[in-house]
């Protein structure tokens, strides 16, 4: 069995709600929740680590059932948006708080050492309401991991810092989970932490699990148009081979792509494109101002409402593309028809990805 | 840098304004000569002559050491009973709200005559004799009834203290390992202390200053069950103005300073 | 704007109308019942209109002494107006002794306690209350008999409440919260009647009763119509209206 089964758990607290939701992950697994507001996110991170009790449905963890344990009985870490620390006590209290119910033996090394591996080591005699909300929410996270919880969550942890902190937390977590392998589950609004983060991706929309699978599967095989819109783009990942005239030159697996976005020659580079980003024709387009077209078979069709969403392949590389039922009709598409996608240069962007830096 | 300046539009009069302003002032400067009045009316030598009688000092006395005892037990239960309000969803949560609001709105009065049936002949009244606890007629019965009087106060300014506290910060409490007894203690009461204060100090005023329910409960005897409002109240009827304009100085100078506490610990009511 | 100064205006007239009543009275509280009887009899009999103020003997009487309008005082004791008379504010020709406000012993019904006479309520162990002797009228009385009767002593040691208010006494009888009460007769008549208590007779003798009087104050602002409502509540019909609701005639 998995190290963490959620088994057709539902729950409804009114204004929130959770159906039939189910889903395993591995020891060491990272999986970011995305999903519109109000789906049901934070009710799923609550219900996990005890917080509500669900209607019905179970959670196993490690084996065994935990659907009615309290949640002081779990180990398991919460980190907030708002982080939730406790203002009447200074750093170092608000990360001994919980080792002094745990295991209060070593407790100054082990809040040095977590203090030193997130940077707050300089803070430790501050109170919260002095630091700014990067290192605010380091201190939650050093509170949450120096417990060495058996799974650690984080409901949008990094919703409230700018991009250059969100970065670099970004990069600082990554590591510090890495070393502990700690199990997360991570809910966010910013698919850049899916990117750089997650091993598996949950799309929740209204209680339901709209899908569930590794990074690659969600993103390149959105199963539904609303998957695919939400999680708004196809990855791709390629090698920079060259400069042409301020845009960088992509060798992704047989076809290129041009770029605004600025990146080293040499580099591999994960790029995104958003479905309806991308226009189809049926022909080689001549004399238009796009710089990127690509030859593709159509591999499937999926109809959703006024539009629909075909599945192209060229050559291993697959991405969606979203077009209305009308123009769908007018081109008379059908499975194994090939098309060519126009994509503009500025909508090719190369995602913050750590792969961009090492 | 240079200084930005605020470019503020030359105001125009504004008649339903200055009409409501108007009569902001009006109201407020009817209520300051009245309280004004209480002050100036009597003489010092009376006032501190009836400061100084035995029936003063014993009314005196009696106020503050039933009106401490009733704020202390107000606050055993305003704690618990805010929190659930504020934190759990239970069967009949609006009746428990509705109950103990009630006495905000209804007159003392009444709530002196339904405590008076309820400690009356009724099982209520055994099982409290039996512990020996006599609320008619006694100083107990004095304690009772500022209890339910300022309990409701108390109870409200507790609930829309724990209602501002994230209750995360308590889920986060407990999932490192706090009991939620421990967490109430550990997190919720620190982070409720203003909160605490303020409505310690509103229970306080509000079991000095109620009357009705004393009156009518404790039966409002001279030198036996006298608390300061009675004192005002009896000797209005006796004629004798000194001692009932002292007792309300006394009441009035207990308000304002709970009011100022109560100002500077910025809790909503 | 027009229609808000018409407002303010119809506003002005009305309340000068209400303040401009043909006859204003100072009633006891206690009096209320037979005297609204009296009231409405009066106002359709010669079309006019009475204000009565009703207050405990004490207020209506401090404002006669402040000076306010008055035709007419009624208090509940005759102490009050001997001592309107003495300071010239009744005339002393219009005093009439209406009523007798006799004290009686109340107690809860079916008389739990046993209770016979004045003596009974020096037992040990009886619980009774009394008015404080120095706020209503009642608590004055009840302390002048007790010591009339050579009890007072005795009957202290028993008494668990001196309440501030007649009202009071009321309601701990009808509740059972004590076993006898000193009250003013007419007060009970309508309780008694209810079933809510019983009622014990004060021997005569042993008993201090006053009247209660009318009057027609000096600076009455309206004296034909104060003279003749005067006469009328001490007239054979306005005697028959105070006995309907438990008063008894003035005997010496």
């Amino acid at each position: 069995m998995s190290f963490l089964s959620v088994r057709d758990l539902h729950i409804d607290l009114g204004e929130f709600y959770l159906q039939g939701v189910s889903f395993d992950l591995d020891r060491g697994d990272y999986l970011t929740i995305i999903g519109p507001t109000g789906a049901g996110k934070t009710i799923l991170l609550e219900s996990i680590i005890g917080f509500w009790s669900p209607d019905k449905g179970a959670i196993y963890l490690g084996g065994r059932n935990i659907t009615s344990e309290l949640p002081e009985k779990r180990n398991i870490g919460i980190v907030y948006q708002e982080y939730a620390l406790l203002p009447h006590f200074t750093v170092y209290k608000n990360i001994e708080y919980g080792l002094k119910k745990k295991d209060p033996r070593d407790m100054k090394e082990k809040i040095v050492e977590i203090a030193e591996a997130l940077s707050i080591d300089h803070l430790l005699h501050r109170k919260p309401a002095t630091l700014s909300g990067g290192e605010q929410q380091r201190v939650a996270l050093a509170r949450a991991l120096v417990v060495e919880p058996r799974m650690l969550l984080m409901d949008e942890p990094f919703a409230a810092l700018d991009p250059q902190t969100r970065r670099d937390t970004r990069i600082l977590l990554k590591k510090i989970m890495s070393r502990q392998n700690t199990t997360a589950i991570h809910v966010t609004h910013d698919l850049n932490d899916a990117w750089a983060l997650a091993d598996k991706v949950a799309v929740i929309r209204d209680g339901l699990l709209a899908q569930f699978g590794s990074l690659e599967e969600v993103f390149k095989r959105p199963r539904t148009p609303f998957v695919a819109d939400f999680v708004g783009a196809t990855l791709m990942e390629g090698t920079v081979v060259d400069h042409d005239h301020g845009l960088a030159v992509i060798n992704v697996n047989g076809f290129t792509m041009r770029t605004l976005d600025s990146v080293d020659i040499g580099t591999t580079v994960k790029l995104a494109l958003r479905p309806e980003d991308i226009i189809i024709a049926t022909r080689p387009p001549q004399d238009t101002s796009v710089q990127n077209s690509i030859r593709a078979t159509v591999s499937t069709i999926l109809y959703e409402g006024k539009t629909s969403l075909l599945s192209l392949s060229a050559g291993d590389t697959a991405f969606t593309v979203l077009v209305t039922n009308q123009s769908l009709e007018r081109l008379g598409l059908v499975q194994g028809d090939t098309v060519y996608a126009m994509i503009k240069s500025s909508s090719v962007r190369v995602v913050d990805s750590l792969s961009m830096k090492q | 840098m240079a200084a930005l300046k605020k470019k503020v539009a030359p105001e125009r009069l504004n008649f339903f304004k200055a009409g409501l302003i108007f009569i902001s002032f009006i109201v407020t400067a009817a209520l300051v000569m009245a309280i004004a009045a209480l002050f100036m009316v009597p003489d010092v030598k009376d006032v501190w002559e009836s400061l100084q009688s035995e029936e003063m000092i014993f009314s005196l006395k009696l106020s503050l050491w039933t009106g401490l005892l009733s704020t202390a037990l107000v606050m055993v239960f305003a704690l618990p009973i805010g929190y659930s309000l504020s934190r759990f969803q239970f069967t009949g949560k609006g009746f428990v709200k509705t109950i103990i609001d009630l006495p905000v709105a209804f007159p003392e009065l009444v709530l002196g005559l339904c405590l008076l049936l309820l400690f009356g002949n009724t099982f209520v009244g055994k099982f409290f004799s039996a512990l020996g606890l006599n609320f008619i007629f006694t100083t107990q019965g004095i304690v009772a009834a500022q209890f339910f009087t300022a309990l409701p106060y108390a109870c409200r300014i507790m609930k829309s203290t724990f209602d501002y506290i994230n209750p995360r910060m308590e889920f986060v409490s407990r999932s490192l390992g706090y009991s939620m007894f421990e967490t109430f203690m550990n997190v919720s009461v620190p982070l409720a202390r203003n909160g605490i204060l303020a409505s310690t100090v509103i229970a306080f005023a509000r079991c000095i200053g109620t009357f009705g329910t004393v009156l009518i409960l404790a039966g409002g005897t001279y030198m036996k069950t006298e608390v300061l409002p009675i004192t005002l109240y009896l000797n209005i009827s006796y004629g004798n103005m000194g001692m009932a304009l002292t007792s309300g100085i006394v009441l009035m100078v207990v308000s304002f300073a709970a009011i100022f506490v109560f100002e500077q610990t910025e809790v909503s009511l | 704007m027009k229609k808000i100064l018409m407002f303010v205006a119809v506003l002005i007239f009305w309340t000068g109308q209400c303040i401009a009543a043909d006859l204003i009275v100072f009633s006891g509280a206690g009096l209320m019942k037979p005297m609204e009887e009296m009231r409405q009899n009066f106002e359709s009999n010669h079309n006019v209109e009475i204000d009565v103020h009703y207050g405990s003997s004490g207020e209506i009487f401090a404002q006669v002494a402040s000076g306010q309008p008055c035709d007419i005082l009624i208090p509940g004791a005759e102490k009050y107006t001997q001592d309107a008379l003495k300071n010239g504010w009744v005339i002393e020709e219009t005093i009439r002794p209406l009523v007798r406000h006799i004290p009686v012993i109340a107690v809860p019904k079916g008389n739990p306690a046993g209770i016979k006479s004045l003596d009974d309520l020096a037992r040990s162990g009886v619980r009774v209350a009394i008015g404080d002797p120095k706020a209503p009228a009642i608590g004055r009385v009840s302390k002048q008999i007790l010591i009339k009767n050579e009890l007072w002593e005795n009957v202290t040691s028993n008494i668990s409440v001196y309440a501030p208010t007649v009202n009071q006494l009321l309601i701990y009888v009808a509740l059972g919260q004590v076993d006898a009460a000193m009250i003013w007769g007419d007060l009970v008549t309508w309780a008694e009647g209810k079933g809510k208590l019983d009622v014990i007779h004060i021997a005569e003798n042993r008993n201090i009763i006053n009247n209660i009087p009318t009057a027609v104050c000096t600076t009455a602002p309206h004296m034909d119509l104060a003279t003749q409502f005067n006469d009328y509540v001490s007239s054979p019909e306005g005697l028959a209206i105070w006995e309907k609701w438990g008063f008894e005639r003035w005997r010496p």
